[in-house]
């Protein structure tokens, strides 16, 4: 029974009774609001006419004025706004929902994709735990740094709708995480950074199966019997990633469990991410029937000898690959020429100094991305390289030695299509005679803490590269100079974001960046990361 | 070259290209499936389509009839509303209620390739406002009690976006 707002009595079935048609939808009696009960029925019978209260009044002559024109617009049914709200983001999805109730009616109904629930940091989910009411229904969940003592019933009515959890330096008892997956049977995703899940007894037997899941990551294992059991539950997987986070993880107990989860899961598996050393290696190439398109082995422990040669005939569709290596002696990564097919390539040393590599007669002919780290490229025939890989768009080199700046240039020279080119702490000497062509795909552009480039080739790299709309310039010391500046200012009309940061820039000259410089979205200058 | 007759709603009468017309799921099944007969000089009734959203839709499908099929996308795959040819943008220059009717036509039909394009745009009109802008660009009333709408703010803050 409602009561009326003016004076407070019930509002009973045979009281002369008036509804704002306001936002506020109150009820009065007819008497209170100085209404007769002539016009009282004439509004009940809803022949067109509406009343509103004094507070809505003022707010909906405007609306009224307005309504005409929302019966011109055609409505749009449920499912071509799905279609529209399928492009945007969740973010702005959240902001959709606000809009009004069909909207959110129409979010919440089928578009329940895409929400992610962030516990708080440091949460303790005990017996008594209950969270605080979500906009239902969440798909995804990430737990920071939280230590889940106990999962109460309200488990049960999350569980069955979420595709991915995330957990990142969380703490649990391997029953109680068994007990949580249990419930889970549509996780495509399950990813356990850092996490220490323990037991104290032998692995318990698990009696269901995640036959959906499609992607695990376990970034860290306290206990490799874990790998075990996530092996006999997770029968479909196609990306997995496998690592140790510390040097003593990485025991002979640990590399055995990782060796027999993929020697069991490998024939699934289109993305593999392990500790890569040569007991493992020399297991992997024992397995037949792969279709592995990325392959990534990091913190390595091996040579370019047979086994790695052996991968690239094992895995001829190879279309992403990773190697950390540790380099004793020259190499020559002869294994590249069996993988016709890759596209991204990433080689680093995993140490202080440079060590050679030999590009000579190597052919990447679909290569999209190069990424070296810490690697010799004096007399290694990169250059040779680079110019048979035409469909190269990204190349980013850390740590490697040149012989001086005008060859990493004319290395570079072929690669006419380049839209990424990041250089960080490259080694080479001063000499500046070259003068290098236009790169005007390029999008992007990272220098840090390069001591040696000369200041008038930085200048003359910026100024070839017209297109460019990302530009970060970091840790260069006083090599920015008026020059570099005016560069910036004056031909980069593309410029989307900047970032220039510990270049010892002055007030004014970063004054005269922000008032000059042609971006759309950001200018960051600052003296150091924070 | 093989033409049909299509009727809209206001009964005008237009004479299009098969293949043309075959831009719509609609006609296509009516012609290939339900086995209608061009030839017979019978129009095909089109009794959700006015002319003038007709006579626009049909220039839109003798401009991409030669379009090829669009490769399958995956539902992951990063949502971009920016991709939206230059053509097809102008061609979209319309007031929000041709936009919509265009729409509701292309719905009715099933022509895929420019519902997508429809949508992208009317995202973009979305993209970037607050949820009181996207209220007013669409002219839609806030329904919400009062009082609902910062409940709703405030369990917001507890989602957000995947991080990928």
């Amino acid at each position: 029974m409602e009561s009326c707002e003016k004076c407070g009595q019930v509002v009973t079935l045979d009281s002369v009774s008036v509804t704002c048609a306001g936002r506020c939808e109150r009820t009065f009696h007819a008497p209170c609001v100085n209404l007769s009960a002539a016009v009282a029925d004439s509004l009940a019978a809803d022949d067109g006419l509406r009343w509103f209260c004094d507070q809505c009044r003022r707010g909906n002559k405007r609306k009224l004025a307005s309504k005409p024109l929302q019966r011109d617009s055609p409505q749009l049914p449920a499912e071509i706004w799905v279609e529209i709200f399928k492009q945007l983001s969740s973010w702005q999805l959240l902001r959709v929902r606000l809009v009004c109730r069909r909207w959110r009616d129409i979010v919440d109904g089928s578009l329940n994709a895409r929400f992610t629930a962030r516990f708080p940091k440091l949460l303790i989910i005990d017996r008594e735990y209950q969270p605080v009411q979500l906009p239902l229904p969440v798909i995804e969940f990430y737990f920071d740094q939280t230590r889940i003592a106990a999962v109460g019933s309200w488990w049960a009515s999350f569980g069955p709708n979420l595709t991915g959890i995330t957990m990142v330096e969380c703490k649990i008892m391997l029953p109680n995480l068994l007990a949580m997956l249990r419930q889970t049977v549509n996780l495509t995703r399950l990813e356990l950074h850092e996490v220490i899940v323990d037991m104290y007894e032998a692995n318990p037997v698990p009696d269901f199966r995640l036959d959906k899941l499609q992607l695990l990551v376990i970034e860290g294992v306290n206990r490799a019997e874990n790998l075990e059991l996530f092996r006999e539950i997770c029968p479909n997987l196609g990306y997995l990633q496998l690592v140790s986070c510390y040097l003593d993880e990485r025991s002979e107990a640990f590399l055995r469990h990782v060796v027999d989860f993929v020697a069991v899961r490998h024939a699934s598996l289109n993305s593999l991410e392990v500790d890569g050393d040569d007991l493992l290696l020399s297991e992997l190439i024992k397995l037949r029937q792969w279709k592995l398109e990325k392959l990534v082995l990091r913190s390595g422990d091996f040579a370019f000898g047979n086994e790695i040669t052996r991968i690239g005939q094992l895995l001829p569709n190879l279309k992403k690959l990773a190697l950390t290596l540790k380099g004793y002696h020259q190499n020559k990564p002869s294994f590249l020429t069996q993988m016709a097919g890759l596209q991204v390539l990433q080689l680093k040393y995993d140490t202080l100094t440079t060590w050679f590599l030999d590009f000579d007669g190597i052919v990447c002919p679909h290569l999209h991305t190069l990424v070296l780290e810490h690697i010799n490229c004096v007399d290694s025939c990169l250059a040779q390289f680079l110019a048979s890989a035409p469909k190269l768009r990204v190349i980013s080199l850390s740590w490697c030695k040149f012989d001086c700046w005008t060859e990493i240039f004319r290395t570079i020279a072929p690669c006419r299509r380049l839209q990424r080119l990041t250089l960080k702490c490259i080694e080479a000497d001063d000499y500046n005679r070259c003068f290098f062509d236009y790169l005007d795909d390029l999008r992007y552009l990272e220098v840090h803490k390069c001591d040696e480039i000369p200041q008038e080739m930085l200048a003359t790299l910026l100024s070839l590269c017209p297109g460019l709309e990302e530009l970060a310039l970091t840790c260069l010391a006083d090599k920015i100079d008026g020059e570099i500046l005016r560069v910036i200012c004056g031909k980069l009309h593309r410029l989307v974001r900047v970032k220039i940061i510990g270049c010892e820039l002055s007030e004014r000259d970063a004054g005269y960046v922000r008032a000059n410089c042609h971006v759309l979205e950001s200018v960051l200058i600052a003296e150091s990361f924070v | 070259m093989s033409t049909i007759k299509l009727e809209t709603s206001d009964g005008v009468k237009f004479t299009v290209k098969t293949q043309v017309a075959k831009c719509s799921g609609t006609i296509r099944t009516m012609l290939e499936d339900i086995g209608i007969n061009p030839q017979d000089g019978e129009a095909i009734p089109l009794s959700n389509v006015h002319s003038t959203i007709l006579q626009k839709i049909l220039v839109w499908a003798e401009h991409h009839v030669d379009d090829p099929e669009p490769p399958r996308e995956d539902a992951d795959a990063a949502k971009r509303t920016d991709d939206i040819c230059s053509w097809d943008e102008d061609f979209l220059k319309v007031d929000q209620r041709t936009l919509f009717d265009v729409m509701l036509a292309a719905n009715y039909l099933d022509m895929k390739q420019l519902i997508a394009v429809c949508c992208k745009t009317v995202a973009n009109m979305i993209k970037g406002k607050t949820a009181d802008q996207i209220r007013r660009t669409f002219n839609i009333e806030n329904d919400f009690p009062p009082g609902e709408e910062d409940k709703i703010r405030l369990r917001n803050q507890f989602c957000e976006e995947r991080s990928r």
